[in-house]
């Protein structure tokens, strides 16, 4: 190309066009990249001492949020497994500096990403820029969850999903992990505003909207935050949960007696936080408009839905091992270079599916099959996966549970079983099994008198993956099977069981993976905020039964009513009332 | 450049002369509405220019400082208050029936704390210039004036100048010439064109004294109010005013005292119930 004048032309046009698509791509952002020194003008006495036991005051909690605000024991934060949790997403205004820095592309410098480093408890948050879909419903959920930012003129808008329960105040008021939260990041000068809009359809009534302010702080030296925990208190039993009946926590007026907060608005509730409510704080007998709640609509756990109609998600937990969701129980898939290792089978109609979800991630051949209960969505496809699968030469892959499966599956000579031969196990266990399977430890251990008598969970140790089966659900209460042998005591037992196996990564997130017998992926924290709210439920049910309280009053007091939202969607099988009656009788039996 | 080079030895000569009109057409085009852009007359007042709509009626949400703003703090409580000796002596001195007495109940419904009140806000132009702001608690008026203030201040609400925030950074391609030399000095400094922004700024004088909380926390008259006030629209159809303030104090601060208030916006003038100040 020898021609200097062409040559020149074209580069000034490029560069003309470059300039002016880039001109019109910057306008309006803003850079956020610095060190930002946290200003405590606001809330002081919340973000630092924190504030009074029982004091809601100006949050807008439902009723759900206040019970559970009031079951809270600040005790809580004794166990190791509560030690080391941060301040999540919604909560990082509060306390520490900021570092803020911008990933750009290379090619196109535009950013991709910011990045903001909270140097109390040293979370990084990154919020992409660049447009990417989120994660399936089904992922783990971590403190910071999946940001995505937008500008609106001069204003970063956040929206972050995939969050885990957390506290937004350390007097037990809670965000579920249902819950959203929007920010806006706006700079002038060398102030940065950021406004917080927590939204949760399962404590909150209205959104809880909060406004933090930082200033530029270019010399600013951070310092690292390690976490390592330990039992503060020596000789407490396993399982241990301090928390307080709601109905009968002692701090709930602590706050009146020592800061004067007027009764009337000491529990909080999105009424207290509007003008109105000034009048009643002078004459609590004044009406205030109601403000309305937020409608609640627990999520069905279980639909319906046409089995033709479903498609089979799957996501990878961990290294060697998937999760298979379909319409029922999940499905675990351990993949290595000779076969496949499946938990659990789902439904029958949905085989196929779930064989063409396997070949997309491995050609290789089904060998082994666990089932983790008896229940009629894990064992479903046993035959038709058996038959799909390979276990030597041409024979179906082996189906391997403990033997109560099998007990409660089969029925003696001459009589009908209860479940078609074909789907029963074709190996049993009762003693300890491991096995070194597809290039890793795996550890089957059967669970006593839990979900029901014959539960098994799977520990792959070289992934660190634990497959929980009905043990642990994060869409409802725990089905206790007391027909096949299950027990609630056996169910926390359990739980406890998986928090000791588990160990996570730093800041009590990520590290050993838990695939729940239905709902999303999980880790430790998760199934230590299960355990947590079943231990609670147990305790309010044996303070009622204590009480002299019948299975009715037992039933109208709602012992369960701050978890509703979340676990108490009803599914053909199980509702909270079942739960309940099942805590209840067990509890009762146990006094005799 | 490597891919143009690679364009340029891979195609036709015939067809260069081409290529380059399509270019030189489009660049000129683009440029040209830009110039445009920046060629049109500027906005014949502040009204005009807006780049965002502030009025319409407004309700505090009170879930911050909910001890200090929705009942009257006790005496000597200054809590998160960058406040200096001076000032907490002053404070510690507070007696709302002297006030009353002197007919000085308004002390805390001044600039820099008649934002914190439980109250709604009506914004509306008082003219093309002139945004004013209204409050229902304490009865209050700001005039946030775009151009030559008309109150002398000395007054709760001070002497308020308003801008519309302008953009800081510019592209270093807006004072390229078209032959590639970089244009500077005076030229290029015009060039530089900054653009108004989504916020309202508006910087507060000659206050008369008065307190940042109820409590008889004090602000002298040497007092500069900054406030940015930013407008979020959220994707229920909410939005929300955001007012961040600055309050410089050399008399009783030991640093400049930083908040952020928030207020809903509705949708018709429910609740606006006017009410007189008061001292306790």
């Amino acid at each position: 190309m020898n021609h200097p004048s062409i040559r020149f032309l074209l580069k000034s046009g490029l560069v003309l066009l470059i300039s002016n698509v880039c001109s019109c791509y910057v306008m309006g952002q803003v850079d956020f990249s610095g060190n930002w020194a946290l200003l405590m003008h606001e809330d002081e006495a919340w973000r630092g001492p924190g504030p009074e036991l029982g004091e809601y005051e100006g949050l807008p909690l439902n009723a759900a949020g206040k019970m559970r605000a009031w079951s809270w024991n600040a005790s809580i934060n004794t166990l190791p497994e509560h030690q080391c949790i941060p301040l999540p997403a919604d909560d990082f205004t509060d306390f520490g500096n900021i570092r803020v820095f911008k990933e750009v592309d290379p090619a196109t410098q535009q950013v991709i990403a910011w990045h903001e480093y909270t140097e109390w408890q040293a979370q990084e948050r990154v919020i992409w820029m660049d447009s990417r879909p989120k994660p399936s419903e089904l992922a783990a959920h971590t403190w910071q969850g999946f940001s995505t930012g937008k500008w609106d003129r001069n204003e970063l808008t956040i929206q972050t999903t995939h969050l885990k329960e957390a506290l937004f105040e350390r007097v037990g008021t809670y965000r579920s992990d249902r819950g959203t939260l929007t920010e806006h990041w706006i700079r002038h000068g060398n102030y940065l505003t950021i406004m917080l809009i927590i939204s949760d359809p399962v404590y909150l009534a209205k959104p809880l909207v909060r406004t933090r302010q930082y200033v530029l702080d270019p010399d600013q030296k951070m310092r690292g935050y390690d976490c390592v925990p330990t039992a503060e208190i020596a000789n407490r039993p396993q399982g241990y949960v301090p928390d307080y009946i709601p109905w009968k926590n002692p701090f709930k007026l602590d706050a009146v007696a020592r800061y004067k907060v007027p009764e009337v608005a000491v529990s909080g509730g999105p009424e207290t936080m509007y003008p109105e409510f000034v009048a009643k704080l002078k004459n609590p007998n004044v009406k205030v408009p109601d403000v309305t709640e937020t409608h609640i609509a627990p999520t069905v756990a279980l639909s319906n839905s046409n089995l033709n109609d479903l498609s089979i998600t799957t996501l990878r937990v961990q290294r060697n091992v998937y999760m298979l969701h379909g319409a029922g129980a999940n499905i675990t898939i351990q993949v290595g270079d000779a076969s496949v290792y499946v938990v659990d089978t789902e439904l029958a109609p949905l085989v196929p599916k779930i064989l063409a979800a396997i070949k997309q991630i491995t050609d290789k051949p089904i060998r082994y099959i666990i089932n983790t209960s008896i229940d009629a969505d894990h064992i479903g496809g046993n035959a038709e996966l058996a038959k799909g699968g390979n276990q030597i030469g041409d024979t179906p892959a082996a189906i391997l549970a403990y033997e109560n499966v099998l007990n409660r599956m089969s029925a003696p000579t001459g009589k009908v079983s209860p479940v078609s031969e074909t789907l029963w196990p074709t190996e049993t266990y009762a003693t300890p099994q491991m096995q070194f399977y597809n290039g890793e430890g795996i550890q089957l251990i059967h669970e006593p008198s839990a979900h029901t008598d014959g539960d098994t969970i799977v520990y792959f140790h070289g992934s660190d993956v634990i497959s929980s089966g009905d043990i642990f659900s994060t869409e409802t209460y725990p089905v206790i099977d007391r027909k096949n042998g299950g027990t609630f005591k056996g169910i926390l037992q359990s739980l406890n069981h998986i928090i000791e196996l588990s160990i996570p990564k730093g800041h009590q997130e990520g590290g050993t993976y838990i695939v729940p017998g239905h709902g999303r992926i999980c880790d430790q924290a998760d199934v230590v905020s299960y355990r947590d709210m079943v231990t609670m439920i147990g305790h309010r049910i044996a303070d009622l039964l204590a009480d002299g309280k019948t299975l009715e009053q037992v039933l109208a007091a709602q012992p369960t009513m701050d978890f509703d939202g979340r676990y108490g969607a009803p599914t053909p099988s199980w509702t909270k009332e079942m739960f309940i009656e099942s805590v209840y009788n067990e509890l009762k039996e146990s006094k005799k | 450049m490597t891919a143009v080079r690679l364009f340029l030895a891979n195609t036709n000569p015939k067809c260069w002369t081409r290529i380059i009109g399509l270019t030189v057409m489009l660049c000129a085009a683009v440029t040209g509405l830009h110039a445009q852009n920046e060629k049109t007359a500027p906005p014949a007042n502040a009204k005009a220019a807006a780049p965002i709509d502030f009025t319409g009626q407004w309700v505090s949400v009170v879930t911050e400082d909910w001890r200090w703003r929705m009942v009257t703090p006790s005496k000597g409580d200054f809590t998160s208050i960058p406040l200096n000796e001076a000032g907490q002596k002053i404070g510690d001195a507070w007696d709302p029936a002297k006030d009353e007495a002197a007919g000085l109940q308004c002390k805390a419904y001044a600039a820099p704390n008649i934002l914190r009140m439980p109250e709604r806000l009506r914004i509306s132009w008082a003219d093309d210039d002139t945004l004013k702001l209204e409050t229902d608690t304490g009865m209050q008026t700001r005039m946030f004036y775009f151009k030559e203030p008309k109150s002398k201040g000395s007054a709760w609400q001070g002497v308020s100048q308003a801008s519309w925030e302008l953009t800081t950074g510019y592209n270093f391609f807006s004072v390229m010439g078209v032959d590639g030399s970089v244009q500077s000095g005076r030229k290029a400094a015009g060039q530089r064109v900054r653009k108004p922004t989504s916020s309202l700024t508006v910087v507060t004088t000659n206050i008369r004294p008065g307190y940042i909380r109820k409590n008889g926390v004090p602000f002298s008259d040497k007092a500069v109010l900054t406030e940015y006030f930013d407008r979020t629209n959220e994707s229920d159809g909410d939005s929300w005013l955001v007012v961040t303030s600055i309050l410089d104090d050399p008399v009783y601060l030991n640093q400049p005292f930083v908040i952020t208030t928030h207020f809903q916006k509705q949708t018709d003038e429910t609740g606006w119930n006017p009410t007189p100040c008061s001292a306790r």
